[in-house]
């Protein structure tokens, strides 16, 4: 039943951060439905298959009541049909990005969870504080095995949220994924009593 | 023909002659490589945080060994010894400690990535292993191969 009603709060704030992006692009997007999941680290997504694979991965940190990380990953192909609508411009290759094309992924990040994070934040009460947005582009192993060094020290499972999107008529589709600290993990299965 | 053995985060292996050892997609972990080069007895560790005193007391168990460098160190050299190489030969490389993205840290901290190169050169010196080469820091990832038999080490970046 908890596990229910904090879906149910995942979905309306993956909508709403699918309508701030789609407002920022003007085009529809389509998202599904959150799954949510403990899984043990080494299932991660970008560490069980594939992890050379390159992926952009935009990052966010929150702190405050809960702390995760709040990404959101697209293929190289993604990324450069995304910025052809974001900068206007033809983007030869990825490896290569400018500061301004980095700078629009990074606006990706900031909007994307600034939307999802004031609705939770709404139907929870909570105060989740959300970073700049940083944006890195490699190995998806790498960039993985990264996030969980800093993360979480000492677990071995993570919460995992995972909303897939994509934008209707272009070939842009991605991943949103949360993973919180076993902490977080605690204090959200605690908040859902409360609901 | 060659044998081509993944060397997981936070796993460490020892093999012999005609091996390939490989880790893919590091980031902040840090591999550790120690060679014998008499008995061509190589081991690749593949750690992802600086140091087991770190390690809550309740969750120091028999897999958290492996998950920082310098408890993998130890248990990889003790491996090795038992498989029959020799510790006076031994020498190792590092590879890996980039630090992949900058707001997971503040500014005048450390990055996880200089830590764990920091704890494995700390626990290679106390156990007098001389350190060859090493491929660190940076923000890239990293692959690495490790062949038993010639003792080469490839490093291989995708960005």
């Amino acid at each position: 039943m908890q596990a229910d009603a904090f879906k149910e709060m995942l979905n309306i704030a993956a909508a709403r951060a699918s309508m701030a992006l789609s407002k920022l692009i003007g085009r529809k997007i389509q998202v599904n439905a959150p799954v949510m999941d403990l899984i043990p680290i080494h299932e991660m997504p970008g560490l069980a298959k594939n992890p050379e694979e390159i992926k952009t991965i935009i990052l966010v940190k929150t702190t405050g009541d809960i702390s995760a990380c709040l990404i959101v990953m697209l293929s190289p192909e993604s990324t450069v049909n995304l910025l052809k609508i974001l900068v206007d411009q033809n983007i030869e290759h990825i490896e290569v990005l400018n500061d301004l094309e980095k700078s629009a992924l990074r606006e990706i990040g900031n909007i994307l969870t600034g939307a999802a994070i004031s609705v939770l934040n709404d139907m929870m009460g909570t105060n989740i504080i959300q970073s700049v947005s940083d944006v890195a582009i490699d190995m998806q192993g790498s960039l993985f095995n990264s996030l969980l060094s800093e993360m979480g020290k000492n677990n071995d499972n993570t919460l995992e949220f995972d909303a897939e999107f994509s934008v209707e008529n272009e070939t842009i589709n991605g991943h949103i994924y949360g993973l919180f600290t076993p902490e977080s993990t605690r204090t959200v299965l605690k908040l859902l009593e409360n609901i | 023909m060659k044998t081509t053995l993944a060397v997981q985060m936070a796993e460490n292996k020892v093999a012999k002659g005609t091996v390939i050892l490989k880790s893919t997609g590091i980031g902040s972990c840090v591999v550790i490589t120690i060679y014998d080069p008499v008995s061509k007895i190589g081991g690749m560790a593949h750690a992802m945080l600086p140091t087991i005193e770190d390690g809550l007391p309740e969750l120091k168990k028999a897999a958290d060994v492996y998950k920082f460098a310098d408890s993998t160190i130890d248990n990889m050299v003790s491996k090795m010894i038992a498989t029959g190489a020799k510790k006076n030969n031994f020498r190792a490389k590092l590879i890996g400690g980039a630090q992949m993205f900058k707001i997971l840290i503040d500014e005048n901290q450390k990055s996880i990535g200089d830590e764990n190169v920091e704890s494995a050169k700390k626990k290679l010196s106390e156990l007098n292993i001389p350190i060859e080469s090493e491929d660190i820091g940076g923000n890239i990832g990293r692959t690495v191969e490790f062949d038993l038999e010639s003792g080469i080490i490839s490093v291989s970046t995708k960005i």
